[in-house]
């Protein structure tokens, strides 16, 4: 059995002994939320929602949008008739996946299935979102195969490109890049997720009386806590330097007084102004040691160059070449303006079809560098290509750690806790915000970063960024991701303990005394629990599982 | 006796990328990456040294090199060792360094290389290599990120 699948039947496992083992507890469920019946054609327009999430056609920003359960969620609930609890609902989930990246290639889990599907379950079936999430965690992990199997079924399409790359076709390469990957996505992607909304919710609607409450109370126990590991791993990113005196600050603000989070935002970012030191002087605008090249390239093939990129980069992204076809779409159309004769274009598409894998906002930058290294070589007499994939070779991997750090490590969770925060606040403007902020950014990085491979030269970027601007923005960034995890934690998370004292002849609610000494300091010490034992190398998985099991317990048992 | 401290020495051929941000810096916690690539040029070293926050030193030479300042070190530090191919790994363990394990983690497709997992393609030549270390006593593992199950590379399961 694979290990992920081990996780699954563990969950399973934990769920169905955890039944077997108290009969004497069952009770049949008396407060069901109303539950909204999924039609076939909601089922085929949520598919389609998760198939476009991963597919090619959202311009470059389906994976931080339509991939993200705040967005995903919101789109179920629209397409349920309930926008509001749909992005209610897709918050809770995505706390839990906050510090969710994918690098190289490899994901932990797929978070769009369990966006899509855990806010099914919770409004067609009648499941709180606190239990939705817990069932999201093993939907997360089984969404992964659909993962798997499209990145190993995809290395099909790389024999097809190897086969026009020889005969210098570039008109079919659309073919073999995006229509037949896409309709392949369409069929493992669309269809599973569709079944899974058609019919899961409904099952468990029409079983939801047959479930026993204290299981259901359990599962919502486990979804209340698991956001707090989902902050905690974002957290063990930020921890270091005085990011931890600043995460806790923000806590304290938020928890002390009722600051908008958006207020909270810009106080954040102004401190962040205030104390990161100035960044050094800009490097010059143009490379003065760069020679003159004539220019071949018209304003058109450089702006279809960047847009094929930007929209074609993943279209049929393969464990072997990884982004390599995508690459050799996006010099399509500096191929065909800059070699007319076919020999020609069939070397050029051979050069590029090799394996590359970056970050594929930042990352522009090498697809332009690379389109000004095939100008340059084609104004030669006597073209020398060898240093064109050393350069591809030498760039991907750095350019895509700071990609990365950039924008999936601290960015996108930035605009991630914002759009939480404000969804929880003021309801939709936190869906609608987090994706104008990520379009915004995505589109303006990827053609800055694009122009600059193509204008700049190579070491004239390099002298940018090795200058250590970058390193302060991110810093920046850090700061004010670090207070607004602690806003988040705060304002997000509410776990309240329903345990009372008896002192004497009075009865003492446990929450009230703790919220005496510091308001939600149960969220804030479980949160640093949680970052230290992830700080000592515990995997990710088994914090998920330990926490969710004592969330369960203090679910079930009605501690929580 | 061993070098000091923790030491993972990992084969990775776009060197300091996501994974090893995300995950091996964030779980290993070094004090000093080794980027073991001798042909590494200036504006590679600068893309290099940016990649990583100004937290963690930055080391970048030889294997010749790495071998002597790993066994010269006495502090009880992490450190994270990246070499850009299995030349460069022969080249470190001749020079001397003897690690326990050697941790495979992206070795892209190449003309000739052939699929022995998801993120690790290795040719013939290459193969032989890793029996000859391995039958030298070295643990060859696959590991792309911190959260996967390692699997250990062997000389017949390998092809």
């Amino acid at each position: 059995m694979a290990p992920r699948f081990r996780w699954v039947a563990a969950w399973l496992a934990l769920l169905g002994g955890v039944s077997l083992a108290a009969p004497g507890l069952l009770s049949h469920a008396a407060d069901a939320t109303p539950t909204r019946p999924i039609s076939l054609l909601a089922a085929f327009l949520i598919g389609l929602c998760y198939y476009l999430s991963q597919s090619a056609w959202v311009a470059g920003i389906g994976f931080f949008t339509l991939y993200r359960p705040l967005v995903g969620g919101t789109l179920v609930g629209l397409i349920l008739g309930a926008p509001l609890e749909g992005a209610q609902i897709g918050a809770t989930i995505n706390l839990a996946y906050l510090g969710f990246v994918a690098a190289g290639g490899s994901l932990p889990s797929d978070i769009s299935l369990a966006g899509y599907l855990g806010t099914a379950l919770a409004l067609g079936g009648g499941l709180d979102a606190e239990a939705a999430l817990a069932l999201t965690v093993p939907v997360g992990i089984l969404g992964y195969l659909i993962y798997q199997l499209r990145m190993s079924l995809d290395v099909v399409f790389v024999r097809w490109a190897e086969y026009l790359a020889s005969q210098g076709n570039t008109k079919a390469w659309v073919w073999c890049n995006v229509l037949a990957p896409q309709a392949l996505l369409v069929l493992i992607s669309l269809l599973p997720c569709a079944a899974a909304v058609y019919w899961g919710p409904a099952w468990l609607s029409q079983n939801l009386a047959q479930i026993p409450s204290w299981l259901l109370k359990g599962l919502s126990g486990a979804g209340a806590v698991l956001p707090i590991v989902g902050l905690a791993y974002s957290l063990t990113l930020l921890w270091h330097g005085r990011n931890g005196a600043w995460f806790i600050l923000g806590f304290l603000v938020a928890a002390l007084t009722d600051w908008p989070l958006l207020a909270l935002a810009l106080a954040a970012a102004c401190i962040a102004w205030l104390v990161q030191p100035t960044a050094q002087t800009a490097a010059p605008e143009t490379d003065a040691n760069a020679p003159y090249l004539p220019r071949k390239l018209k304003r058109r093939d450089l702006a279809v160059s960047w847009l094929n990129w930007l929209f074609f980069s993943h279209a049929s992204y393969n464990y072997e070449r990884m982004q390599g076809l995508g690459f050799a779409h996006s010099m399509i159309p500096i191929i065909n303006r800059l070699y007319p004769n076919q020999r020609e274009r069939a070397e050029a598409l051979n050069r590029h079809i090799t394996y590359f894998n970056s970050e594929p906002n930042l990352g522009a930058f090498v697809i332009g560098t690379v389109a000004a290294m095939e100008e340059k070589q084609a104004c030669e007499a006597e073209p020398n290509y060898n240093t064109v994939n050393a350069i591809k070779i030498g760039l991907m991997g750095a350019i895509s750690g700071i990609g990365d750090s950039l924008i999936q490590g601290t960015w996108i969770p930035l605009a991630l806790m914002l759009g939480i925060g404000l969804t929880r606040q003021v309801g939709l403007l936190g869906p609608v915000i987090y994706t104008l902020m990520v379009a915004i950014s995505i589109w303006g990085v990827g053609a800055l970063s694009y122009m600059a491979g193509y204008r700049g030269s190579r070491s004239l970027i390099q002298r940018r960024i090795a200058s250590g601007a970058w390193q302060q923005w991110l810093a920046s960034l850090e700061l004010v991701g670090s207070v607004m995890l602690g806003v988040l934690l705060a304002r997000a998370v509410p776990l309240n303990l329903l345990v009372t004292l008896n002192l004497g002849s009075q009865v003492v609610p446990l929450q009230g005394i703790l919220d005496a000494l510091v308001p939600q300091a149960l969220v804030l010490g479980m949160c640093l629990l949680c970052l230290w034992v992830l700080k000592h190398r515990i995997k990710p998985t088994w914090v998920v599982l330990g926490i969710s099991v004592v969330g369960f317990i203090a679910g079930f048992t009605g501690v929580i | 006796m061993s070098p000091a401290g923790r030491v993972l020495v990992r084969v990775d051929d776009r060197l300091v990328h996501g994974q090893v941000i995300f995950d091996w810096l964030r779980y290993l916690d070094p004090v000093c990456v080794m980027v073991v690539h001798e042909s590494l040029d200036d504006g590679q070293r600068a893309l290099v040294r940016s990649a990583l926050a100004e937290r963690y030193q930055l080391w970048i030479g030889n294997a010749r090199d790495a071998a002597e300042y790993l066994w010269q070190r006495s502090d009880e530090n992490a450190v994270l060792v990246l070499l850009p191919s299995l030349e460069e790994l022969q080249l470190l363990l001749s020079a001397g360094y003897n690690p326990e394990v050697v941790m495979l983690g992206a070795l892209g497709w190449r003309t000739g290389r052939q699929r022995v997992s998801a993120q690790v393609y290795l040719s013939p030549s290459e193969k032989e290599v890793l029996r000859s270390l391995t039958a030298c006593g070295l643990n060859i593992i696959i590991q792309a990120r911190y959260h996967d199950l390692p699997l250990v590379w062997r000389p017949d399961s390998a092809g």
